[in-house]
């Protein structure tokens, strides 16, 4: 063997170290990174998925300040609820009563066999409605009905009942319901037991009430984690569309009147020639976002804060201009005074 | 997929040590490439959830190349769509958009020519990267999405074969983003201002490793198989940290 063969092999031999080492040095911080980055799913038991929940809604929801409520103290509260042992069952009834501290009906927790949510805040209170009585007293079983909406018009007053903003209504669809009322005195729109639903279909029924535009509301949208951080109030304006109505009008309502219900009386309580009337509405007023928890479960939540116009919150309902209610007996005898008394205001 | 493709290439290392001539270069100085991919994802983002979504996507990749000897430059992007899921929820999906797009600065290091087949480069490296998520099953903040442009370091080792193994050279390419212009929505959702700020790998951590083995064909013509991990995280605003392992099968012309 000769001095430059030798020189050849010791040259290839250093080579091969050198390559092997650093493909080894790589192979190894690869495969072992994405655990020590944890990029696996995270461990979940119990406790965990109670301070994964906690931790969500301290960190997104948005409506401390409306609630009042003690978030720490909760936590600590339903801390000690919560035990390695228990069942998904057992877990998901601690976190449906940790969140209903809220009493915020936007706040749902759905598993793949169970859904909770917070219904106080109409289930404490008068119904105030009664569909049948509407349909049989009062509508006579003789309406009609276009999209989502039932509409008759009786002694030249247009009565409308809209029963959920989760159903869409076309602008063709208002346009055809409108132009049938444009002759009457006045409009009764009858939004009891509406839980809510798409924002713009309560615009594309607001802007035809409208002359000019409209600012109706302050939107405040999470900074960051903390409870009170908010970007600056973002202004909403619903723009007119269609020929407006402009006769008086009455919008009913209940408690069971929430969410984008709560947003549509809102509106129409900012217009002049719009009373409202029945009982004071569910609330509401913020946009509800989701998480996905470690278990499957998913966490809706007040992501958003809604202020009126001048600058007061929504939450907790909109009064009316005029309280009245539907009495047990008068529900008995098939009677509805709320819409009574609109009809006749109208006259 | 890892794994084998990391034993398949210590076998051929230690094949290339065998050989008892020296080795031959090759060189060209402009090269293109083009290729598909599959990739497999996972990413979670603490705005939705504290699981990932995972997933395989496929994609493409391309890249032109240009090596003078003293340094090289490299223009190479990527893309690939799909959806992802949890294994927690089989509802919750999330459609990805991934792209990528980076110009490389390499300068050669050490002894270079036909006694030495071990390559060293080092220089710097842009990088853009683009994810956009929109998940499946969520009500009102649906949507996800963050822009990066960085600048950082970037190293390759180059290795080409002769004997048995002539016309083979493994290349192993490190790209590490020092500084970034990131661009994320806002924390309460897709309403929310978004957010620019400059930040550094302790807010936005990102790594990209390519192992790529080329085999010739012709004078000019290449196919190359290459897997790359590419992982990012960013700890501002949006919690995000998102992996991918992607396998490429490329062809390269020498112009």
């Amino acid at each position: 063997m000769t001095i430059s063969n030798i020189s050849i092999r010791h040259r290839i031999s250093r080579h091969r170290i050198t390559c092997l080492t650093l493909m080894i040095t790589m192979l190894i911080f690869l495969s072992g990174c994405e655990k020590a980055l944890d990029l696996k799913k995270a461990p979940h038991d119990p406790q965990a998925i109670l301070r994964e929940c906690w931790t969500v809604m301290d960190q997104q929801y948005a409506l401390f300040s409306v609630k009042e409520a003690d978030w720490n103290a909760v936590y600590r509260e339903y801390e000690t609820k919560t035990d390695k042992g228990m069942t998904d069952n057992d877990l998901f009834r601690v976190l449906n009563d940790m969140l209903n501290t809220l009493k915020d009906g936007h706040v749902t927790l759905l598993s793949a066999t169970d859904t909770a949510t917070y219904e106080g805040f109409y289930k404490d209170y008068p119904a105030n409605f009664n569909y049948n009585n509407l349909l049989t007293t009062y509508l006579q079983n003789d309406y009609r009905s276009t999209g989502p909406v039932i509409y008759k018009i009786v002694s030249n007053i247009g009565y409308i009942y809209y029963h959920s903003f989760e159903d869409p209504i076309t602008p063709g669809q208002v346009d055809s319901i409108l132009a049938q009322m444009s002759g009457t005195k006045g409009l009764i729109i009858d939004v009891r037991n509406n839980s809510g639903g798409g924002s713009p279909n309560v615009d594309r029924l607001f802007s035809r009430f409208l002359v000019t535009e409209k600012l109706v509301k302050y939107e405040l949208i999470k900074k960051g984690p903390g409870h009170d951080s908010f970007f600056d109030p973002q202004p909403y304006s619903v723009a007119p569309s269609g020929i407006p109505y402009k006769n008086p009008v009455v919008v009913l309502t209940n408690r069971a009147c929430f969410s984008a219900c709560n947003d549509f009386v809102l509106y129409m309580s900012g217009l002049s020639n719009v009373k409202i009337m029945g009982d004071q509405t569910g609330g509401g007023g913020s946009f509800p976002h989701n998480y996905l928890m470690a278990n499957g479960w998913k966490l809706q939540y007040s992501a958003t804060k809604t202020l009126s116009p001048s600058g007061l919150s929504i939450e907790n309902g909109i009064q009316p201009a005029i309280q009245t209610g539907i009495s047990p007996q008068d529900e008995i005898n098939g009677r509805d005074p709320i819409l009574e008394k609109a009809f006749q205001s109208l006259q | 997929m890892r794994m084998i493709v990391s034993l398949f290439v210590l076998l051929l290392m230690d094949l290339s040590a065998k050989s008892q001539e020296p080795p031959v270069p090759t060189s060209g100085n402009w090269r293109i490439y083009a290729g598909v991919t599959t990739t497999h994802l996972s990413v979670i983002d603490k705005t939705f959830s504290s699981i990932p979504y995972e997933g395989y996507n496929i994609g493409l990749c391309a890249g032109l190349k240009w090596d003078n000897g003293r340094a090289s430059h490299e223009w190479d992007a990527y893309f690939s769509s799909g959806t992802l899921k949890t294994n927690v929820n089989p509802v919750a999906s999330l459609t990805q958009t991934y792209l990528t797009a980076g110009y490389t600065h390499l300068y050669h290091i050490g002894p270079q020519g036909m006694s030495n087949p071990l390559e060293l480069k080092a220089g710097g490296n842009l990088h853009l990267l683009y994810a956009s998520r929109d998940y499946q099953g969520f009500l009102n903040n649906t949507v996800s999405n963050e822009f990066a442009a960085s600048i950082g370091a970037a190293l390759e080792i180059n290795y080409v074969f002769s004997g048995v193994l002539e016309g083979f050279s493994l290349s192993d390419k490190l790209i590490l983003p020092v500084v970034s212009c990131l661009r994320q929505p806002g924390f309460g959702g897709d309403n929310a201002p978004e957010d620019s700020r400059l930040v550094s790998y302790s807010s936005l951590l990102q790594f990209y490793n390519g192992l790529t083995l080329e085999k010739n064909i012709t004078a000019h013509q290449k196919i190359s198989i290459g897997y790359t991990w590419d992982f990012y995280r960013i700890t501002v605003v949006r919690e995000v940290k998102q992996a991918a392992n992607r396998l490429a099968l490329s062809y390269h012309f020498n112009l």
